[in-house]
C-alpha cells in the first residue's frame, strides 16, 4: 500500500466489512487512497467493486470497520458520530455512475447548478457561472440549454462528471462510467478523466478499460469475493499479477 | 319512434341562466374536491412509497375504504352520518367536496405512489452523492418526475370527478344535474333535459381526454 501522502491518506478504509442478507460481499477491506492518487479498481463481476465505492460515498451503510476521508470518520457502525463533520467530509466526495444518473427533467445547466444552490448556498448567477466553467471544462460549453435525452452517452457521461466537479469535491469516484456506452465514446470520457487525473484529483475507478489503467493508474487494485487480493502498480499487477485468481480475470478480460 | 322534441325548453332564456350556473357549481365543485384531492393524494403517496411505518398502514387504510365503497355511499355518509358523529354541520357544498377530495385522493394516492416508486435508485443516489437533503432530492429530483409519468393517469381521475359530481345533486347541490332534475319537474320534459345534460357533461370532459392523449404524447420521451 502506498504510504499516506503529506496530509495523510484522502481515503482510508479499515476493516470494512459489508453483508446484504446472508451474502458477504466486502470482508474486512483495509486501502488508503493518497491525495491525488489514481486508483484503478478491477475484478470480476460481484466481486464486490461498486459496493466499495457506494460505501465510500456514503450511498451504502458499513456492518463493521471504519472509512475516513480526509481523516474525518464518515462511517464507523461501532461509534457515534457528529452528522454535521460527516456530511461535511462526505461532500468532499464526488461520484460519477455507470449510467449517469442524469436528472432527465432539468436541462444540462440546471443539472449541474442545482446542488450548487442547494447545497453549497450560491446564488443563482454564482451556479450558472461555475456550471458554464466546469461544462466548457468536459468539452461542453454549448449544451447549457439541452436536455439529457438530446445529448449522446458520452456527453451525458461528461455531464455528469461536470456537475460532480462543480460541487469542487477533493476525491471522484468512477464506477464503470464507461461500460454503458457505444466503444467510441469511451474515449470522450476517458480523455476527461485523464485531463482530471493529470491535474491532480484524487481519483477512484472502477473500470474495465485496461489501457486507461496502465497510461493513468498510480495504482491497480484487484479484488476478488470481497477481499483485496493483489494491488500495486500496474505494471506489476497487469503484467506479471502474483496471484492466479488476477491472471485468470485478465485472461477473460484479454478475451472479451 | 315518434317522440316529438321540443328544444325551445332548453333554449330559453331562463333555463339557459340556470344551467349556466348549475355548470359553474359542477365546476367549483369538482375543482375544489380535486384540489383537496390532489393534495390528500401527494401527502398520503409520499409516507406509502417510502414505507414509513404506522402512517402508510393509514394510508393503506384509507385508500382501501375509499376505493372498496361507492361514492354514493360515501356522499350520503358525509352529509347525514358525519355531522352527528362529529358535531360538525357541513354544508352540502362543503360535504359534496369534501367526499370528492376524499374519494378522489385515494385513487391520486395510488396513481402517486406508483409514480413515485417508478423513479430509479440511480436518481436518489446521484441526488445524495451532490449532499442534497431527503426533502430536496423528493421536491426538486423525484416528485416532478412522478407527477410527469402520472399526469396522464391524473387527467383521466379529473374526468371521473367531473362525471361524479354530479352525485352532489342528491344532497341539493344545485349543480347542472341538479338544474336539470328541476326542470324536468316543471316541464316534464325528461328526454330534452337529460340529452342536453349528457351533451354539456361531454363537452366539459372531452376536452379533457384529448388533454390528456396530449400530454401522454409529451412527456412520452423521459
Ligand atoms: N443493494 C443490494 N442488495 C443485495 N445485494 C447486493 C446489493 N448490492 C450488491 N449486492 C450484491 O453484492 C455483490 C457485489 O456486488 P457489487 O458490489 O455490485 O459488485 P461489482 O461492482 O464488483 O460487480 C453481488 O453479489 C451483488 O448481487
Ligand atoms: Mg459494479
Amino acid at each position: 500500500m502506498s504510504g499516506p501522502g503529506p496530509q495523510g491518506p484522502a481515503i482510508l478504509l479499515e476493516g470494512v466489512c459489508k453483508a446484504f442478507s446472508a451474502q458477504a460481499v466486502l470482508k474486512g477491506i483495509d486501502l488508503g487512497v493518497a491525495c491525488g492518487e489514481v486508483m484503478v479498481l478491477i475484478g470480476r463481476s460481484g466481486s464486490g467493486k461498486s459496493t466499495l465505492v457506494r460505501c465510500v460515498a456514503g450511498l451504502t451503510r458499513i456492518d463493521a470497520g471504519r472509512i475516513r476521508v480526509q481523516g474525518v470518520t464518515v462511517q464507523d457502525p461501532a461509534a457515534r458520530l457528529s452528522r454535521a463533520a460527516t456530511a461535511e467530509a462526505q461532500r468532499r466526495v464526488g461520484m460519477v455512475f455507470q449510467d449517469f444518473n442524469l436528472f432527465p427533467h432539468l436541462r444540462v445547466g440546471r443539472n449541474v447548478s442545482l446542488a450548487l444552490q442547494l447545497v453549497r448556498r450560491l446564488s443563482a448567477e454564482a451556479a450558472e457561472a461555475r456550471a458554464a466553467e466546469v461544462l466548457a471544462r468536459v468539452g461542453l460549453a454549448g449544451f447549457r440549454d439541452r436536455f439529457p435525452w438530446q445529448l449522446s452517452g458520452g456527453q451525458q457521461q461528461r455531464v455528469a462528471i461536470a456537475r460532480a466537479l462543480a460541487m469542487r469535491p477533493e476525491v471522484m469516484l468512477f464506477d464503470e462510467v464507461t461500460s454503458a456506452l457505444d466503444p467510441e465514446l469511451v474515449r470522450e470520457v476517458l480523455a476527461v478523466m485523464r485531463e482530471l487525473a493529470e491535474d491532480g484529483m484524487t481519483m477512484v475507478v472502477v473500470t474495465h478499460e485496461m489501457g486507461f489503467a496502465k497510461g493513468v493508474a498510480d495504482r491497480v487494485v484487484f479484488m476478488n469475493e470481497g477481499v483485496i487480493a493483489e494491488e500495486g502498480p500496474p505494471e506489476i499487477v497487469l503484467a506479471e499479477p502474483r496471484q492466479e485468481s488476477t491472471r485468470i480475470f485478465l485472461r477473460h478480460l484479454m478475451e472479451a | 319512434m315518434a317522440y316529438k322534441w321540443d328544444w325551445a325548453v332548453v333554449f330559453n332564456a331562463h333555463t339557459l341562466a340556470s344551467f349556466g350556473n348549475g355548470v359553474a357549481i359542477t365546476a367549483e365543485v369538482s375543482f375544489a374536491g380535486l384540489a383537496l384531492g390532489l393534495a390528500l393524494g401527494l401527502a398520503t403517496a409520499v409516507p406509502r412509497a417510502a414505507k414509513v411505518p404506522v402512517a402508510s398502514q393509514l394510508v393503506y387504510a384509507y385508500v382501501d375504504f375509499f376505493r372498496t365503497t361507492p361514492i354514493l355511499v360515501q356522499l350520503i355518509w358525509v352529509f347525514y352520518v358525519l355531522p352527528v358523529l362529529s358535531g360538525i354541520n357541513l354544508s352540502a357544498w362543503m360535504a359534496g367536496v369534501l367526499t370528492i377530495g376524499l374519494n378522489s385522493g385515494a385513487f391520486l394516492s395510488e396513481i402517486f405512489r406508483g409514480g413515485l416508486v417508478s423513479i430509479g435508485q440511480g436518481q436518489r443516489d446521484a441526488a445524495q452523492v451532490l449532499g442534497l437533503s431527503r426533502a430536496q432530492a423528493l421536491l426538486h429530483i423525484i416528485v416532478p418526475q412522478a407527477l410527469r409519468r402520472v399526469l396522464p393517469a391524473v387527467v383521466n381521475v379529473l374526468i371521473v370527478v367531473v362525471k361524479d359530481s354530479s352525485l352532489v345533486s342528491i344532497i341539493a347541490v344545485a349543480d347542472m344535474t341538479y338544474r336539470a332534475e328541476a326542470a324536468v319537474a316543471q316541464t316534464y320534459r325528461p328526454f330534452e333535459f337529460y340529452t342536453a345534460l349528457a351533451v354539456v357533461y361531454f363537452l366539459l370532459t372531452y376536452p379533457l381526454s384529448l388533454l390528456s392523449s396530449a400530454v401522454e404524447r409529451r412527456f412520452h420521451v423521459t
